[in-house]
């Protein structure tokens, strides 16, 4: 028998060099395989194309708008028909103006789109199970990571450079100094950065891509904003408050949002920061710290990564091990491991998640799905929610100490509704992908059930894990309530005003009223379940769950915050005069907003509950408690009535597919 | 049981399913033969009123697929090729789950999860994760899933994919096992030998399009049919006696014989028999034998070879689909 190596047949030569061809080339090897094929699976995405539209498209109707605004607005400006050079002075304003709307939009949309493409990069890997198979490979984690990171940047560089020529075009007006907008470009795209490696790092724990998506954007959060936050505070502590400049100097650095409001003020001739130093030195600065915040999660990704191929390596060995006796053994006698040779090494041992019990089984209700649902651990793991519960007293105890008790009823729950709606409006969307994901779906939907069971199932078990929020919200309100209250009452000298409320057994002012634990939790119901609902519905239709969780936030955030900025620039730029209520009457359900009257209200109307509830807005209505009250269970009514209405139709989508009954 | 008329299906462009009819009846195990990309999950999806075939009828255990989809479902028990597991269960929490979304009442629950566990071996698996199962369990973890409900029909994909050899014979005789319980089955796999051994019937199907539906016997005729020669026999001689290149040269010259080719060196001739003459039965061995006989051979060992249903597959779809 010949041993000369086989020629490769000329059918898989041509193929592979017609591969190589396609393929998106690379200079020097780097940065490597997996960069290319990203590369080129992201590109073939119709996902990919979805976004770059839609990027587009939200950034033409800004721009469009804040121009037509800025320019119309003239008309209504004393100077508006004063003759050429006031108008030419005025246009010059436009360009800055435009500018910035073009920057912030693309720092927000850069960053949600930075993790949207993180989170799922090792996740997919390891639920299609070609993770292991990449490990197989010479590749070092370094070399994966970098090509997991570089080419999702390719996307975000694609993306930044979309408003390039206009932004180009709006220097012909001048008021716009290119180092300012390069500055600002530059944080845009290094946050964007950030945001990916992020997202790849959580990846790497995570099978399914929803939970690095929530990850990230809950790091982001508390790296941008928080970090700053508590760095500020900490310049108010009599011990620190000689470095008082540093430390705001540094939060300002660590956090690129910040950055672009000191740059956001400088263009619009608002006047710096005194005391700040110099913008651009501040700037490249904030870019220094944010690429050095990538590095950390950048080695902390490929550290991972590496413990994740130990692992690998360590079930490859036990198998080679397990083999030998037979492959390369030279005894005559047959080894008795034979069927051992066969078995493929038992997994290792799975965690048990909460409320699952060691050798018992518990009883499944007649509605299974829901029972699933309800069964499922609200927060994974008992480390995840012990570290949670941790992060969240300290952080309220942190603030109750810099800031004291007093006062800060509405920032702390106004926070904590933001951040709850953002994390209900991410992690409602699994459900029905995560079957998908899981490959279980097929198997659920041969079941005799109908569609409303599975989407009420679903739902429900969305809701339930989404209490714990509001629970702190309330649990806030009734410390920094009760507490405060206390101490007015014994602590500081009483007045007739205080020692009239006392006689009365009413509550004390300025501090929280009980009825605000009777408002919070309609006013945090309705929206909580419509975008539980939303997340549902999204979930049929989307085949990814990070793509309905992106498609979910940006349902919360059109209706919450672009449609009133909109129609505030709109009625501000074309509707001047009595046109002011059209932006509060779409206030007005806003849970945020409903959060600040119900807290605020409940604080000036302490003494009869009648007055004080103004809903607000630039018009302010007010109502009274009990007009307050009607007027949040109407809209608790609302927001549940569009949710039956996305339930229903997410039922209607599945019966319709499979033919069963909705 | 399973009935399809002209079934059709696309995926864009993509032909999955041209025209496909079947008839499969009550108690057949019918393996459902082809290669990746022919049809075979589509055509299960579709009988499992997991998606809707785009023309054409077809009927499950007496009910339309179209307009008794939630009788139809309650009928089959369908096994996918990959299995997704909730990870988060228990073997018992699991089925009871499944037992549950099919109406099992709880008292009868317990019993009906014994049984079945009992059946596919699992039952000291019973209170262990889902996760913790090695693939083959796993696997016959969705084989007692597709019981709880007693179902008819049995649509099983691929149910020995991934599996190592022990677990391939352990999932090939759970698969007999229920089709002696009465079953019927419908199961698509790549290992042909296995389907040979616990099939009753057989269809073929290529890019779309049913080649070949009947019974394992008839395809197999229908493979000496299509080749040039009915059978093919090989003999071995003892070590005395004719050469066997000498008793081939005499076995040629026979009208009922198409090639015999003698190996010396071997000692073996391989004969191969007109058509004609295989079809005349037992009969047509003898004068092999006694032409051997008489032509000096010492006979040492007689083989005629069997047909195996890789032959019959490579027979029936040589050239079919364009």
């Amino acid at each position: 028998m010949s041993e000369a190596a086989t020629p490769q047949p000329a059918s898989t030569a041509a193929l592979s060099i017609k591969r190589s061809a396609r393929g998106p080339r690379f200079v020097g090897g780097l940065p490597g395989p997996v960069f290319a094929k990203d590369v080129w699976i992201l590109g073939k995405r119709p996902s990919t194309g979805w976004i770059r539209l839609i990027y587009s498209l939200l950034l033409l109707a800004i721009v469009a708008l804040t121009f037509f605004v800025a320019m119309d607005g003239d008309r209504y400006t004393p100077y508006g028909s004063q003759g050429i050079a006031a108008r030419l002075q005025s246009s010059q304003g436009v360009a800055p103006t435009v500018t910035i709307a073009i920057i912030w939009s693309q720092f927000v949309m850069l960053t949600i789109i930075g993790a949207a493409l993180g989170a799922p990069a090792i996740s997919d890997e390891l639920r299609a199970g070609s993770l292991a198979t990449l490990l197989t490979t010479p590749l070092k984690a370094t070399q994966i990571i970098l090509g997991k990171l570089l080419s999702r940047m390719v996307e975000l560089a694609i993306l930044t450079l979309i408003p390039l020529p206009l932004m180009l075009a709006l220097r012909s007006f001048g008021g716009v100094p290119a180092p300012n907008v390069l500055m600002m470009v530059g944080l845009c795209l290094t946050v964007g950065m950030l945001a990916v490696q992020i997202g790849i790092f959580f990846s790497i724990r995570f099978k399914r891509a929803a939970a690095p998506l929530v990850m990230t954007v809950l790091v982001l959060a508390l790296m941008v904003m928080a970090l700053p936050g508590i760095l500020a505070a900490l310049g108010q502590w009599p011990a620190l408050q000689p470095f008082q400049g540093q430390l705001q100097t540094a939060g300002a650095i660590l956090s690129p949002p910040w950055m672009l409001m000191m740059n956001t003020a400088t263009l619009m001739n608002e006047g710096g920061f005194p005391g700040m130093g110099n913008l651009t030195a501040l700037s490249l600065a904030s870019i220094g710290a944010t690429l050095a915040w990538w590095f950390i999660f950048f080695v902390l990704s490929c550290f991972m990564l590496r413990r994740v191929m130990r692992t690998e390596d360590r079930v490859k060995t036990s198998a080679v091990a397990l083999q030998a006796p037979t492959t390369s053994s030279s005894s005559a006698t047959p080894a008795p491991q034979a069927t051992a040779t066969t078995e493929p090494p038992a997994p290792r041992r799975k965690r048990r998640a909460w409320g699952v019990q060691a050798g018992s089984s518990r009883a499944v209700s007649d509605a299974p799905v829901l029972w699933r649902e309800m069964q499922q651990p609200i927060l994974g793991r008992k480390w995840m929610a012990w570290t949670l519960g941790v992060i969240i007293t300290l952080a309220l105890l942190f603030v109750y100490y810099m800031s004291g008790l007093d006062g800060i009823q509405i920032g702390v729950a106004i926070v904590g509704v933001i951040v709850w709606l953002l994390f209900a409006a991410v992690t409602t969307t699994a459900s029905i992908s995560q079957e998908r994901e899981g490959r279980t779906l097929d198997v659920l939907l041969t079941m005799p059930i109908a569609g409303r069971d599975i989407v009420w199932g679903k739902f429900m078990g969305g809701l339930r894990k989404l209490w714990i929020g509001p629970a702190v919200i309330l649990l806030h309100l009734v410390i920094s309530g009760c507490f405060s209250n206390v101490t007015r009452f014994f602590l500081e000298p009483i007045d007739t005003l205080t020692e009239i409320n006392r006689w009365r057994g009413v509550w004390t002012p300025d501090y929280v009223h009980p009825v605000v634990l009777i408002l919070m939790p309609i006013i945090l119901l309705g929206p909580i379940a419509f975008l539980a609902a939303s997340g549902v519905w999204l979930s049929t239709i989307t085949k990814r769950s990070t793509t309905a969780s992106i498609c979910n936030l940006a349902i919360a955030l059109v209706i919450w915050l672009v449609i009133p900025i909109f129609l505030a620039i709109f009625t501000s730029g074309f509707m001047r005069g009595g046109s002011e209520e059209l932006v509060t009457l779409w206030l007005m359900p806003n849970p945020v907003m409903l959060t600040a009257s119900a807290i605020d209200g409940s604080d000036e109307s302490f003494r009869m509950l009648g007055e004080g509830f103004k809903f607000e807005g630039p018009e302010h209505f007010d109502v009274g408690f009990l007009g307050f009250l009607f007027a949040v269970c109407a809209f608790c009514g609302m927001y549940l009535f569009a949710a039956m209405f996305f339930l229903r139709s997410a039922a209607r989508r599945i019966a319709a597919g499979t033919g069963r009954s909705a | 049981m399973i009935q399809t008329r002209e079934l059709t299906k696309h995926y864009g462009s993509l032909a999955a399913l041209n025209r496909l009819t079947i008839d499969i009846g009550a108690g057949e195990v019918f393996g459902f033969i082809g290669p990746n990309g022919a049809g075979k999950t589509t055509t299960m999806k579709i009988l499992s009123c997991l998606i809707k075939p785009d023309r054409g009828t077809a009927s499950v255990a007496g009910f339309d697929i179209a307009k008794d989809a939630d009788q139809v479902r309650r009928n089959i028990g369908y096994m996918p090729d990959f299995l997704g597991v909730y990870d988060d269960l228990t073997v018992d929490e699991y089925l009871q789950f499944f037992a549950a979304a099919f109406g099992i009442t709880r008292k009868n629950r317990t019993a009906i999860i014994g049984q079945v566990l009992e059946l596919t071996d699992l039952i000291f698996k019973r209170h262990e994760l889902v996760d913790s199962l090695s693939r083959g369990m796993q696997q016959r973890l969705g084989v007692a899933r597709v019981l709880v409900h007693d179902p008819k029909v049995l649509f099983l994909d691929e149910p020995a994919s991934g599996l190592d050899p022990r677990a391939r014979i352990e999932m090939r005789s759970l698969l007999q096992e229920l089709g002696k319980m009465g079953k019927t089955l419908l199961v698509s796999s790549h290992i042909l030998s296995e389907l040979a051994e616990m099939c009753t019937s057989i269809g073929i199907i290529e890019r779309g399009t049913l080649l070949y539906s009947g019974s394992i016997q008839d395809a197999y005729e229908r493979t000496r049919q299509r080749s040039e020669s009915g059978e093919r026999i090989g003999v071995t001689l003892e070590t005395s006696g004719t050469s066997a290149s000498l008793i081939a040269a005499r076995l040629a010259s026979d009208e009922r014989i198409a090639k015999a080719v003698g190996d010396d060196t071997a000692r073996t001739v391989v004969i191969d028999i007109k058509h004609i003459a295989a079809g005349e039965g037992g009969m047509s061995h003898h004068f092999i034998i006694e032409s051997i006989i008489a032509a000096g051979g010492r006979i040492a060992s007689f083989q005629p070879e069997q047909v195996r249903l890789e032959d019959a597959f490579l027979k029936l779809t040589t050239g079919a689909v364009q």
